[in-house]
């Protein structure tokens, strides 16, 4: 967290930002004594890039985003399932409105529709062994194109970086301002700065309170067998 | 053994020219004839293959050949119970396409002639005779992950229905014209007719039965097209596993005649993908692959090129097996029965808006 804060530090003093931001943890940052939900998954790169395809209009006439995420064992998925629906909501830039959920104990799949009708599939699982990074696959299939965080005909992420020395390394560097940090990393000091300099907090405020309705309507939805309109 | 004799009817069916090399090359074969439906599938097949009989009628090619033993059914879904009758009559043995109806009444009709008749009736789900299911089923067996908690599954393809017209229309595809839910132009007979194979692979795997099914469609990528093109299905099965299936055809095309290179628009046509979750872990497997890519002719456009297609070759092996040795097919029509019953509780629950308990 002290490197973060760093990082956080140096950006605000380059860009001159004069509001003071403090990483209280993963998720929430405090910016002039303000607390404010991060939902720091959203400033990752690949999902920007994604947004913007949805909203420039290269993938044109949406019809379903499918998601699937698998993290380490333990785990919470409903905490997964935020992250979900959010980047979910944020790249579509729609509102969820309708939850079908089916749960195993650590595994999750969810039908949800947004206002729209655009269809998002979400499939989370906690099933990786503690040491292992999580796994995702971000899909959007519209009348014109696809769009994916994950290249064709591959099941896993590529990495930038390969070492086959004494020992298998590898490294995804994607910030040159935040070098040395991880993709998660970077996204929640960049979410951090972003909302010291926006000063938009009262947005995530609203949005995290809507995404634990939609949440509760997922948990809901498992317990009855039935879909949940919100 | 004695060779079998083989013949095929209507030749309008996708997977017609799966068969062209299996049943040319497999010893235990003998490819007496074929019926074609109309002069464009004829003009296909006469173009395709050389050397083996072509009728334009199934009752001139079976009058002409008493000796066929078996007939590969290889028509719209809407003529399999009627081709089926007419091989029943004359004893002969049946491969059915994917689908053998959507009707179940029609469907408990077939289950009768085939054992009053004492035939074989082996339905086409050739993804059993993939190496990758294969291994997945190995993995299974050995519990590598411990128990089955969830399958999750891709079964999604480009749309065939410029190629296959017959796919495009509902009464052909689905048997009827049945609105796919209130106030939708579309109707029942697209993409999840053409995706029986994860539905099937489920049971397979978790030994166990379809419990509950919940299915959203989704705006089509096609919108000229009349039938579903996108949907999405979610679930559990009886032993406590959950599901997601995508049985779209999510993939675009070029709306060729006939399949060829540059069908695809999307560099890949074709893709089943399977993730279990276990216990213990998870397994992730992309049943074709891996490929080669190629940027060349005919539209110098990124494509996949796949490496292995050879499902037909085991398919048809079991086929002749069951019929020279008196057995059972692995997929055979009362097996098949809650696959397709898992199916239509999908269009149902399309249409209520709710999950649908089987």
């Amino acid at each position: 967290m002290n490197v973060m804060q760093e990082k956080l530090a140096f950006l605000l003093d380059k860009y001159s930002v004069e509001a003071k931001a403090t990483l209280l943890n993963r998720d929430v940052v405090a910016v002039d004594g303000a607390e404010t939900p991060l939902l720091s998954h959203c400033l990752e790169r690949r999902f920007i890039e994604l947004k913007n395809m949805v909203l420039n209009n290269t993938l044109s006439g949406v019809s379903v985003m499918r998601v699937a995420r698998i993290i380490h064992k333990g785990a919470d998925i409903n905490v997964a399932l935020y992250r979900e629906f959010d980047l979910c909501q944020w790249i579509l830039g729609e509102i969820i409105c309708q939850v079908t959920a089916f749960q195993n104990g650590n595994v999750l799949n969810v039908i949800a529709t947004t206002k729209s009708g655009i269809v998002c599939t979400i499939e989370i699982s906690a099933t990786l062994a503690d040491d292992m990074e999580p796994i995702d696959k971000h899909e959007i299939i519209a009348e014109h194109g696809i769009g994916c965080d994950v290249v064709v005909d591959a099941q896993l992420k590529q990495d930038s970086v390969y070492v086959f020395g004494d020992t298998k390394q590898k490294f995804t560097d994607v910030d040159f301002e935040l070098y040395g940090l991880s993709i998660e990393d970077i996204a929640i000091v960049r979410s951090a700065f972003s909302l010291a300099q926006k000063k938009n907090g009262a947005e995530h405020i609203e949005a995290d309170c809507y995404l634990n309705k939609l949440v509760a309507a997922a948990e809901k939805s498992a317990e009855r067998c039935e879909r949940v309109v919100l | 053994m004695k060779p079998l004799k083989i013949a095929m009817m209507s030749m309008t069916h996708g997977h017609t020219r799966k068969y062209y090399q299996v049943l040319k090359e497999n010893p235990k074969l003998d490819w007496v004839a074929v019926s074609t439906a109309n002069d464009e599938v004829k003009e296909i097949f006469l173009n395709s293959v050389d050397g083996i009989p072509c009728y334009d009628s199934e009752l001139a090619m079976l009058d002409a050949h008493p000796e066929i033993e078996a007939v590969v059914l290889a028509s719209e879904n809407s003529d399999h119970l009627r081709q089926m009758k007419l091989c029943a009559e004359r004893g002969i043995h049946i491969l059915s396409m994917k689908i053998p109806t959507f009707d179940m009444d029609e469907y408990e009709e077939m289950i009768k002639i085939v054992e009053e008749n004492g035939l074989v009736c082996q339905i086409e789900l050739e993804m059993h005779y993939n190496p990758v299911i294969a291994r997945l089923k190995e993995l299974v067996k050995n519990k590598e992950i411990g128990d089955i908690k969830a399958f999750n599954a891709t079964n999604i393809t480009l749309s065939p229905v410029w190629a296959f017209p017959w796919q495009g229309v509902p009464e052909k595809s689905y048997g009827k014209r049945v609105s796919i839910k209130e106030g939708d132009h579309r109707f029942r007979g697209g993409a999840l007719c053409d995706h029986p194979h994860i539905f099937d692979m489920i049971r397979h795997m978790t030994g166990s039965e379809f419990d509950t099914i919940y299915a959203e469609v989704a705006p089509n990528i096609r919108p000229d097209l009349e039938e579903e093109d996108m949907l999405s299905v979610i679930g559990r099965m009886k032993d406590g596993t959950i599901f997601s299936l995508d049985p779209s055809w999510s993939k675009m095309e070029n709306r060729l005649k006939v399949p060829g290179p540059g069908w695809e628009v999307f560099p890949k046509r074709m893709e089943v993908n399977i993730t279990l979750h276990g216990e213990k872990g998870t397994v992730m497997a992309d049943c074709f692959g891996p490929n080669v890519y190629h940027s060349g002719l005919p539209n110098d456009r990124y494509t996949v090129q796949y490496t292995y297609f050879d499902e037909w070759v085991g398919l048809i092996d079991e086929f002749v097996d069951n019929i020279r040795n008196n057995k059972t097919p692995l997929i055979n029509l009362k097996w098949h029965k809650k696959t397709v019953e898992a199916m239509n509780a999908c269009y149902e629950s399309i249409a209520t808006g709710q999950p649908v308990k089987l």
